[in-house]
């Protein structure tokens, strides 16, 4: 992050080394399939970018770098959406996302982390993919209910199950 | 557990889950990292050289970065020009590369000497020396690292002022190069007395400072990164100009361009007398900032400068004002380069040798050797090569033990060395070292 804010380039590489993957998923599922690999790419293109340009904006005591990166991936995609309205239209109020990014630094202990994952992976296909878009990478239900062409209290029923398996194994309160 | 809990959760995952679970989550589908890649750093480029336009090469020497793979030739050119400065150590004057130990004031020894300055980095170690005495009764002088006592520096060369005070440069005796590493005690021997000197250690640029690089595109070939930053110095704004080569082997001699491009050296085997060589120093033609108005000021060297090559100027441009510094050329040389040639000395005429040396930068052939006399010979290099019409060979030493005398002269395209020896020689060994290149850069750098 300090090297990015000194504008130091071979930190740009080094971070479109380590996130491509994980921000093109989150493109990848927002933007496909109404829009094509080209446009993909360089919407996760624009996201390295925009980081490069915004690294002021972080604040690391508000989130992680990953999840920053996360919210911008939305937003972008979100806005290549928009100019492609006869595709898919987005209300203006999906733009004005929470900060989604805002989380309290809370220390997890690895093997919790290992468990919840393992839990997800139990689940069926479609709660799994549920699970990690809703929850990894903060899209909204509204917009769940659509990719999944479920109602939206599906959608939240479905969460909603899922939450009390994994806090049953986690024993949280 | 609640929604925000599990978004914390998930969102804190280690690395390796992460990427694990993506991987899952992409089943199926291709990413062209190659093509994102390109991408990504067509829009950095894009913008960069906008930014670049509007506030041209300041860079904050601050970025220093655990080793990640650098893909692009932008990212990797960016990098080398930072990264290359902060290696630099300002001692006195000057600049030197890596660590340095320094004499933070001058030193009486005796009633005789006077230690002025005194300075050692790796591969240089220069002194100056107050004394009465004449040259002749200051007899062997050495410097002995206390934490190294097998190798002995020596002075390799010397000059002195109508004040008494010898500019004196080391070379290692011991191996008979210029391999000198950085020391912070000694002793020192001259005129059969031993002194023990402590140095303190010199700084390297200050992370936080602001180095103005020169837009290092221009001149990619050369290998070499010019900044230059502002300095504080007795009350006076300074500036200092700052020189990376990408071969660590170079050493910059002199800024700006040389006056003149014709160089004479010789030297003389006197026998029990040792060695007496010369040659023409390199004189350069005065360094300009230039304002917004297009008004030049000079850059004067300090009056007491200490260290060479100076690179801390003086000048009386405005405070405030938008500076832009242009320095057309630069003088190096290499003290790694050393190359033997075996010369059969014909008995009468000219013959051909047609061998090339390679220095690095440059190369020089080797054309012809011709018989003068029945005790001298003359030979033929022919200058530049390689064809890098921006890098020139200036001079390079020359020693052989066969011979008596030799005499160089050098010009823009071939320089001639005329050896005398015994008569009956039919061979000689010459020693080829040293080579001393212009590299002309004109480099302009943008400081505001």
């Amino acid at each position: 992050m300090k090297a990015i804010k000194e504008k130091d380039v071979s930190a740009y590489s080094y971070m479109i080394e380590k996130y491509t993957k994980t921000i093109y998923c989150l493109a990848y599922h927002i933007l496909s399939p109404s829009m094509g690999k080209e446009d993909i790419e360089e919407c996760v293109a624009d996201v390295f970018y925009d980081a490069w340009v915004k690294i002021g904006q972080f604040d690391e005591e508000r989130g992680s770098f990953r999840t920053w990166l996360l919210t911008l991936t939305k937003y972008k995609a979100l806005t290549y959406r928009r100019k492609k309205p006869f595709l898919n239209s987005i209300a203006l109020e999906d733009v004005k996302d929470e900060a989604s990014y805002s989380i309290e630094n809370q220390f997890l202990l690895r093997q919790d982390q290992e468990k919840v994952i393992e839990i997800i992976n139990s689940f069926n296909p479609v709660d799994k993919e549920l699970f990690f878009r809703r929850y990894f990478f903060g899209e909204k239900i509204s917009d769940l209910a659509k990719s999944f062409n479920l109602s939206r209290s599906a959608i939240d029923n479905r969460l909603l199950r899922g939450r009390k398996i994994i806090k049953e194994a986690l024993g949280y309160e | 557990m609640n929604e925000e809990k599990l978004m914390n959760l998930l969102n804190s995952l280690d690395d390796d889950l992460v990427e694990k679970e993506i991987d899952k989550l992409l089943e199926g589908v291709e990413i062209d990292m190659e093509s994102i890649n390109k991408k990504a750093h067509d829009k950095l480029n894009s913008e960069s050289k906008k930014i670049r336009r509007r506030k041209k090469g300041l860079y904050v020497a601050a970025a220093c970065l655990a080793a990640v793979s650098v893909s692009s030739l932008y990212a990797k050119d960016i990098s080398k020009a930072v990264l290359s400065f902060l290696g630099k150590t300002p001692v006195y004057d000057t600049i030197v590369n890596g660590e340095a130990y320094y004499l933070k004031d001058s030193r009486k020894l005796d009633e005789h000497f006077i230690i002025d300055s005194f300075m050692v980095s790796k591969g240089k170690l220069e002194m100056e020396l107050v004394t009465d005495l004449p040259f002749e009764e200051l007899g062997d002088i050495y410097i002995i690292p206390k934490d190294n006592p097998d190798i002995v520096y020596f002075p390799a060369g010397y000059s002195v002022d109508e004040n008494n005070k010898y500019f004196l440069s080391f070379a290692n005796k011991t191996e008979e190069n210029y391999h000198i590493e950085p020391f912070k005690e000694f002793k020192f021997e001259i005129a059969g007395n031993t002194y023990e000197v402590s140095l303190d250690t010199a700084a390297s640029f200050d992370s936080e400072s602001e180095i103005y690089a020169a837009d290092e595109t221009d001149n990619n070939d050369l290998g070499v990164n010019m900044g230059a930053k502002f300095v504080e110095k007795d009350g006076k704004r300074m500036l200092q100009i700052i020189t990376a080569f990408e071969d660590s082997k170079l050493q910059l001699d002199k800024l700006g361009k040389p006056k003149n491009t014709d160089v004479s050296s010789e030297y003389e085997n006197l026998e029990k007398g040792g060695i007496r060589s010369s040659s023409t120093g390199v004189d350069t033609e005065t360094l300009y900032v230039q304002d917004q108005s297009g008004k030049r000021y000079s850059l004067d060297i300090p009056k007491d400068a200490k260290g060479r090559p100076v690179t801390l100027f003086e000048t009386k441009a405005p405070k405030d004002a938008e500076l832009t510094l242009k320095v057309p050329a630069i003088v190096a040389s290499n003290p790694a380069v050393q190359e033997q040639l075996k010369l059969a000395v014909p008995e009468e005429g000219e013959i051909s040798i047609d061998q090339e040396i390679d220095f690095g930068i440059q190369k020089v052939k080797a054309k012809s050797i011709k018989r003068l006399s029945s005790t001298s010979a003359s030979i033929e290099f022919e200058l530049d090569t390689l064809s890098n019409d921006k890098v020139h060979v200036r001079s390079f030493g020359f020693y052989s033990s066969d011979i008596k005398k030799a005499e160089g002269k050098f010009d823009a395209s071939k320089a001639v060395i005329t050896l005398e020896f015994k008569e009956g020689t039919d061979a000689v060994n010459l020693l080829i070292d040293y080579p001393e290149f212009v590299i002309d850069g004109d480099w302009a750098i943008n400081m505001y």
